[in-house]
Order: structure tokens, then sequence, then C-alpha cells
């Protein structure tokens, strides 16, 4: 009785289940590809012009923005939405806050924290001469937090009407907060991410898609041009997002620096006195200009400057061959001093800031992962827009692929993200680790800010999926794979994309029907297993020949897979398991018995969480075991010698 | 004393067959230990191909998965380093205690001359260990006490410069307390075969001893540290060869040669410390 209910249930739930995806199905190709770009992207861009004056000394901002925004849709917009991220640090209470761990174990940490927010002294839209000031009301769409401030929407007198464009004028004050986490103040050094009003997103059924700032690395925002006007005492040294135009002196004490970028999602920018300055340049194909490499070295990491370069300008190459080429003039890499690591692997437009440590070894190559995912993000948030607090996979997940990829190459043979005499890791092996040790999760805490913590975020948005695409490039080949992404990249490009579009351009682009692996591995708890259950041969009377078996089984998951049976003597049989059942059985006479069965004999993929029974011997043969042994010995046997005497 | 006279003295082959003694029972422990890893990875991944599969990547998913999969494969690892590592530390002092007497006594350094005065001194070298696990808890704690202290001060002000010099006054502090810790542990030792009363008479003499020769004591150690160094870097060069079966071999014949080195140079240290307490013990007495 208790199977029945439970077989009933299932049948229910995978009714709704079906039900659900024919209706988000139909919902999204409604608003198909060629929609998104032309909200996205045009000549109609939403442009900030913003004049900030910085008090490094009192960790004050005082800043003016002008925003241009048009409204894209075709439909009324009666009030107008603004992301305040930076009051994410101004109140222990925040969403942010709340979904930091640290802060909540913590009480001492917040007495000790200078928290800082932003403060909108006035805000009019110009062109009708509204001033909108008063009339706002904090929204908490995501988690409903009322302590939270970081979305704000402000009433309109009568709406924008669609085509219609409105000049936003804001007058805005920041209290700059320690750097905990990407933005903020440490000592002399200085990174502003999230620290003007900024527009957020309207979807072209007039919704605002405006989310809270989540402790989550995520980001939705419009594709916009930028104009930054940054005010700072003169012996500081500023990066930012974009081209510098002018550097001049305002007076005796304070420079102004202008910085120009068009069509990106955000601006970001940075500061410190004791920056090494380097710059290099890279002609990349299908660019009639150089993008200049800046790097802003921390003082006492000048060593890491040939680090640095090379691993840039490799990875710019692998995205040239293999993606597309980075489509901006600027690439700042900021390394923060070790006050302000708390900065550190991060990704803005055209801005990244990297990680090097110098007590750290050499052969941790922690520093070039830093700046490969930094530059992936380049083109996996920078350009490909999506909407990274409902489907972090688009941004960090393909990311986090393309940066396994170019480690590999970056580093040939000794390809290892850990490259030591005792031990030797590969960056999708730390992936996958993360990926194995997974805790099951319900579907709705996928979203970025219902996640439980940073393990399960990391886990499932960037290893889980970065494997997940691994293992379709292993499967599908190398050329033909990245032949999609290129394809995919190029038709998304400066345009918000989703899952969806993703999926139908993926099954279009191959021919195929690949829900199964999306369907089963993104945004769901499901993982793989794929194992040799037995293997067996009988010897059949006097003749000679052997009865073999072996069996396969499916434990958790499905996925297409090629199965090896060898035979004494080095006979293989061959075949691709593609229906789905649990379990295949294979019986066959030959002349000789079976020498071992295994799954996957490539080891293509990697989602498979247990690698251990993908193969089986018949009789145990352990000369690899041995040398593992032999090997361990020898680590033990040096801690011995070190011991005493 | 010209404290390079001192450590050439210590060249030569009796020195070398000192250390083979003490690289002996090393490798005897270390194989007993090999079979337990060896047991370990038969018992779980036995059947399994995935060392085979997954060893051209290195064996970090290989071990991960074993380990995954047979929860207790760790756990019993961790427990033959653990059991075997105070196995050693037993037989560390049991070898000492030959290696010590026959430098002492200066006899023959035949293999059974060592066993016999390891077997005559083992219990009163065990008394000396033990009253030393007080001197080198001793050593731990002003360490413990430096980390516990910067890291209040970086939780506070993380800085670059504070952060490079704590590294510089750590590695300083724990090279000097490491050197004197051993040295007054290899004095008690000596102490106490040179002198018949207990072993706290070997520690308080050993502590005072080594006070008073520090400098010496510090360029025998300096010399010691130094050329470990240089054979870990000339090995390091070698390792990079281990990538075949033969690759293996040649590495874990080179890994006995570097161990053997290494046991070698310390037996040069104890030489030197004998050198060094020649003339001044008889003044204690």
């Amino acid at each position: 009785m208790r199977h029945i209910k439970y077989i009933i249930i299932f049948y229910i739930f995978a009714a709704l289940h079906i039900t659900g995806e024919i209706v988000t199905k139909e919902d999204h190709e409604s608003r198909d590809l060629k929609e998104y770009q032309e909200l996205s992207g045009g000549e109609n861009r939403t442009k900030y012009q913003i004049n900030a004056r910085i008090f490094p000394g009192k960790r004050e901002l005082e800043g003016v923005e002008i925003i241009r925004w048009t409204n894209r849709t075709g439909i009324d917009v009666n009030s107008l939405r603004l992301n305040l991220f930076y009051n994410a640090f101004g109140n222990p209470k925040s969403t942010f806050f709340n979904e930091t761990s640290i802060f909540k174990a913590s009480k001492e940490k917040l007495k000790e924290y200078n928290f800082g927010n932003i403060e909108v002294k006035k805000i009019e839209i110009i062109n009708r001469n509204e001033n909108i000031t008063g009339v706002l009301t904090y929204l908490s769409p995501d988690d409903k937090n009322a302590d939270d401030r970081t979305n704000v929407d402000f009433s309109l007198k009568k709406p924008v009407q669609p085509g219609q464009t409105i000049w936003i004028k804001a007058e805005f004050k920041l209290k700059i907060p320690d750097i905990f986490y990407k933005t903020g103040q440490s000592g002399k050094y200085i990174f502003m991410a999230h620290w003007y009003p900024r527009v957020c997103v309207l979807r072209s059924n007039g919704e605002w898609a405006g989310h809270q700032l989540h402790r989550m690395p995520a980001f939705f925002s419009e594709f916009s041009d930028y104009h930054v006007r940054i005010t700072i005492p003169d012996n500081f040294i500023v990066g930012a997002t974009g081209e510098k135009i002018s550097g001049e002196r305002l007076n005796d004490k304070l420079m102004v620096f202008e910085f120009t970028q068009d069509n990106v999602q955000d601006f970001a920018w940075a500061a410190y006195p004791n920056f090494i300055e380097v710059r290099d340049k890279i002609r990349l194909k299908g660019n009639d200009f150089d993008t200049d490499i800046i790097l802003l070295l921390s003082h006492r990491n000048r060593s890491a400057k040939e680090r640095y370069l090379n691993i840039v300008k490799f990875a710019l190459k692998y995205f040239e061959e293999n993606l597309a080429s980075y489509p901006y003039r600027t690439l700042t890499v900021i390394d923060p001093p070790l006050q302000g690591f708390n900065s550190a692997g991060h990704a803005y437009p055209t801005i990244l800031t990297a990680a090097y440590l110098k007590i750290l070894p050499a052969s941790l190559k922690y520093s070039e992962l830093a700046v490969i995912h930094g530059i992936s993000r380049q083109f996996w948030y920078g350009v490909a827009g999506s909407d990274g607090f409902k489907e972090p996979w688009l941004d960090e997940g393909i990311a986090v692929f393309y940066e396994m990829e170019i480690m590999d190459k970056y580093f040939e043979k000794r390809n290892l993200l850990l490259n030591s005499l005792y031990l030797r890791i590969f960056d999708w092996e730390i992936k996958r680790r993360a990926y194995i040790n997974l805790s099951p999760l319900e579907r709705s805490k996928y979203l970025s800010w219902n996640i439980i913590n940073n393990k399960f975020f990391v886990g499932n948005m960037y290893s889980k999926v970065s494997l997940l695409l691994r293992s379709l490039k292993n499967i599908i080949g190398e050329e033909k794979f990245m032949g999609f992404l290129r394809y995919y990249f190029d038709k998304i490009k400066f345009s918000h994309h989703n899952t969806v579009i993703f999926k139908s351009e993926f099954n279009n682009f191959f021919n195929g029907d690949y829900a199964w692996a999306f369907d089963q591995f993104v945004g769901t708890d499901r993982d793989l297993d794929t194992a040799v259950y037995s293997v067996r041969s009988d010897r059949i009377g006097k003749s000679g020949k052997y009865k073999n078996e072996v069996v396969f089984v499916r434990k958790s998951g499905y996925w297409p897979v090629e199965l090896s049976v060898i035979l004494k003597g080095g006979k293989e049989i061959k075949l691709f398991w593609e229906k789905n059942e649990k379990w295949k059985t294979v019986v066959f006479i030959d002349e000789s018995p079976v020498d071992f069965a295994i799954v996957d004999p490539g080891v293509k993929i990697l989602l498979d969480i247990n690698l251990v029974n993908n193969s089986k011997v018949l009789k145990k043969e352990n000369s690899v075991l041995r040398r593992l042994a032999v090997k361990f010995g020898f680590y033990f046997q040096n801690v011995l010698a070190s011991l005493i005497l | 004393m010209n404290i390079l006279k001192i450590i050439g003295r210590g060249f030569n082959l009796r020195s070398i067959k000192l250390a083979a003694y003490a690289w002996f029972y090393n490798m005897l422990i270390s194989l007993i230990i090999y079979f337990g890893f060896y047991m370990v990875f038969v018992i779980s991944a036995g059947k399994s191909m995935i060392a085979e599969k997954i060893g051209m990547y290195g064996l970090f998913t290989a071990l991960l998965d074993i380990f995954n999969n047979f929860p207790g494969s760790f756990t019993l690892l961790v427990s033959i380093c653990f059991y075997f590592g105070i196995l050693y530390i037993i037989t560390s002092v049991f070898i000492s205690a030959g290696i010590f007497s026959v430098m002492m006594e200066e006899e023959k350094a035949t293999f059974f001359t060592l066993l016999s005065a390891s077997i005559d001194n083992f219990f009163r070298f065990l008394k000396v260990f033990l009253i030393n696990v007080i001197n080198f808890a001793l050593a731990l704690i002003p360490m413990a006490f430096l980390v516990f202290a910067f890291w209040m001060t970086l939780e506070r002000s993380l800085n670059e410069t504070l952060f490079g010099i704590f590294i510089v006054i750590f590695f300083i502090i724990a090279m000097i307390l490491l050197v004197f810790s051993v040295a007054i542990y290899d004095y008690s030792r000596i102490i106490r075969l040179k002198d018949g009363r207990n072993f706290f008479f070997s520690f308080r003499e050993g502590v005072r001893f080594v006070f008073k020769n520090k400098k010496n004591i510090l360029l025998l150690f300096l010399f010691y540290f130094i050329s470990t160094g240089v054979l870990y870097i000339i090995f390091k060069l070698f390792m990079s060869v281990a990538e075949d079966f033969l690759g293996m071999i040649f590495v874990f014949i080179l890994y006995q040669v570097f161990v053997l080195i290494r046991y070698f140079l310390k037996i040069i240290i104890i030489n030197g410390e004998f050198e060094l307490i020649r003339v001044p013990y008889s003044e204690i007495q």
C-alpha cells in the first residue's frame, strides 16, 4: 500500500512537472531572442554620466549622476526601479548580511565593522521637472526582508510611455565600508563596485527585474553606456571600467580622471597610491583596434608582472580562437594589496580583481586561475548577459567551463591547479570534488537568494555545470562543441539570454534533443553514477570456450555511455548504452574469459560521482594500486625521516 | 674550536654506517606502512581500475573517489599513519640509543654492536625522550602564542607589511626554537651516556650546555639546514622524471639515497655535538 501511495504521488508530480514545462516553454518562446536583443541594445541604450568625488580620509564619496533611460517596452511604466546596492553594507539586518554566515555567527565582527551606505539626497526627472526624491518605497522582492534597502521604487506622477526617454538626475552620498566583500576601503586601497544608483532591468512585459544584493555573486543589469569623472587626491592611481580619456590636475591636491565605456552592464573602479601600473597591448582577430592590458599591481607584487601578463594574453588569445575576440579596448587587472584581499577574485566589465599572494608556493596556480576566471566572465557575464540571480549557471557555470579549458591548455602537461612534488591537482578535479560532495537540495533553493551557503552555490553553479559542459564536450567532440559556443555567443552577445534560449539553440545546433542532460543536471540535485555491477566468466565444459556475463547498472541519473569489455588476450567488445534503462546485461560466448569491463573507458563523463565502480576486473590485478601505495609510502617515509632521531 | 673542522671530522665511513643503521629501521617501518596502505587500497578498490584510468591525471581524483566511496578507508590510513608514527618515534629512540652509544664509546659501527647498544640503552634513552617531550612542548608554546597574537592583530587590520614582518619573525623564531630543542634533546642523551645520573640531571645539564654554546650549536645546525636544502633541490630535479614505472623505481632508489643522506647529515651534526662537549664537559665534572 505504501508503495502505491508513492507511485500515485510520483505520477501527480510528474504530471505537474510536465505541465509546468510546457507553460514555461511557451512563455519563454514568446519572448524570443530577437526581442531580447532589441531590449538590450541599440541606440536608445541607457546612458550614465557620473561625476564623483571621493574623500578617502573621511571614507566618503559624493556623486551626481545623470541617467538617460528609455522605455523600450510596449507598456507604460508607472514607477522607476533603482538598485542602491551600497545599502547592503549599511545595515546588519540587510539581506546581504543575513546571508553572510560569518556575520550571523559573530556579533563581535559587527561591532568592529565600519558600515557603509548610499543616501540619495535628491532625485528628479529633469526633462519633466519632476522631483521624485520623497516618493520612494523599498522593495524586497527576493526575500521580503523589510530591513533591506538595496532595491527602491520611485513613483512617477505620470507614466513613461513606450519609446519615451526620461533624464534622471540623482545626487548621492556614499559612506564607504570596510572591504568585507567586493567593495569598500581598506587602508588606502579602495575598490568601488555597486556604488551608484542603477536602473534595474525592465522586462518586455513591463515588470521590473529588480533584485536585492545577495551574498552569492550574481548580476543582472542593462547594457549601458558610461561616462564617469572621478575626482580624487593626486597621490592615488586609478583603474576603472573602460578607457581613461583624461587625467587632469584640478588643483595642487586633486586629480580628475575621466573614463568612458559603451555597451557594458556595470562600472567599477579601484584606487590605491601604491599601485604600479604596467601596460601592454594585444591585437585580436577581427578587431580594428589594440586592446590595452593594464595591470595595476600592488607594489609588493611587482614580481608577478610577467605571470599576470602571460596568462592575460594567453586567455584572450584562447577566447579569440575558441569563442570570440574580446570586444573592448581595455582590460584592467587589479592586483589588490593584502589588506584589500577581500575584493579579490571578482569580475566587472573590462576590469577584474586578481588574487596573488606572495607567500603561496609557485606550484599553486591560484593567481592564474583567478585571472582566467575573471576573463571568462568578461565574456559570460560581461558580453553575454543573463539574470544571474535566477540562472547563475549561465554566467558562472559556463565561465568555469572555459576556466578549466584554459587552465588545461595553458599549463599543458603540467596543467594543474597544484603542481608540486607530492601532489598534483587539476582544476577540474577540484571542481569535481565540490560537486560529488553536494547534498540534496530542493529546486527552489537554486535561486541565488535561496541557496543555503557558498558551498552549495559553488558546487551547483560553478562545478556541476562546468563538469556537465565538459562531459558534453567530451562526447560531442571539442571542435563541434566549441563551434556551438562560438555560434551561440555571437547570436546572444550584448543581450540577455536565458536557459530556454540556451537549450533551444543547443538542440537546434546539434539537431538533437539534449534535454536529458540539461533537465537532469542544471538546477536540480540529480547526480550521475553508472557502474559495472558484476563480471563473470564460466568455462563451458571441455569446449575451451567461456560464457561471459557482464552486468552494468545506472545507479543514479541517465547518460548515454560507451561500455567496453576486454577479454584476456586483449580482444575488446565495445557497446554504446543509449537506452534509458537501469540495467544492461551483456552475455556472450568466446574463447577467452573476461579480463575487465569498463563504463566510459575514455573517462569522458566527469559528472559520474563514483569512478571506482566504473570498472571491474575479473581477478584482482593491483599493479597500479601497488604504485599508489608506494607513492604514499614515500610520503610517509619522508615524514618519518623528519620526525626524530 | 673551528666549527668547520668539527663538521669535517664527521665525514667518514663510520658515519655512513651509522646512517645506514638508522635508514634500515626507517625502511623497515616504511615497508610495513606501505603494505598497510596497499591493503587499504586493495580492500576498497582492488577490483577497480580507477588508479589506472585516472592515474594519468594524477592521483587526487582516484584517492578522492576511493575515500569518498569507502569512508572507512581514509580513517584507516590516518590510523596507520598515527600508530606507526608513534611506533617510529619509539624505534627512533631505540636507534639513537645504539648510535649515540657507539659514537660515545668510539666502537666499531657494526650492525650487531649497534643493536646490542640499542638494547642496552633503550630504557635510559626512553626516559630522556619522555622528559624532552616537555622541552618540545615548551618550544611550541611561544610559536602558538606568536601565531595567536598575530592572528588577533591581523583580524583588526590586515596589513601587508605586518604580514611580511610576521613571516620573517616566525621563521627565525621557529628555526631557533627548533635548533635549541633538538640540541637540548641531543645533549640530554649525550650527558645521559657520559654520566650515570638520572635523566632529570642529563636534561638539566643538556639545557645548560646548549645555552653555554649557543653560537657553535647554531652554526652546526645552519650547516645541516643548508645542506638538507641543497639536497632537497637536487632531489626535486630528479623527481620530475617519475612519470613511468621505471622512473618510479629510479625515484624509489633515489628516495632511499635521499633519506640515507639526511641521516648521514644528522650523524655529522651529532658527531659535531660530541666534539663540542668533549672539553667543556670535563669542566662540568
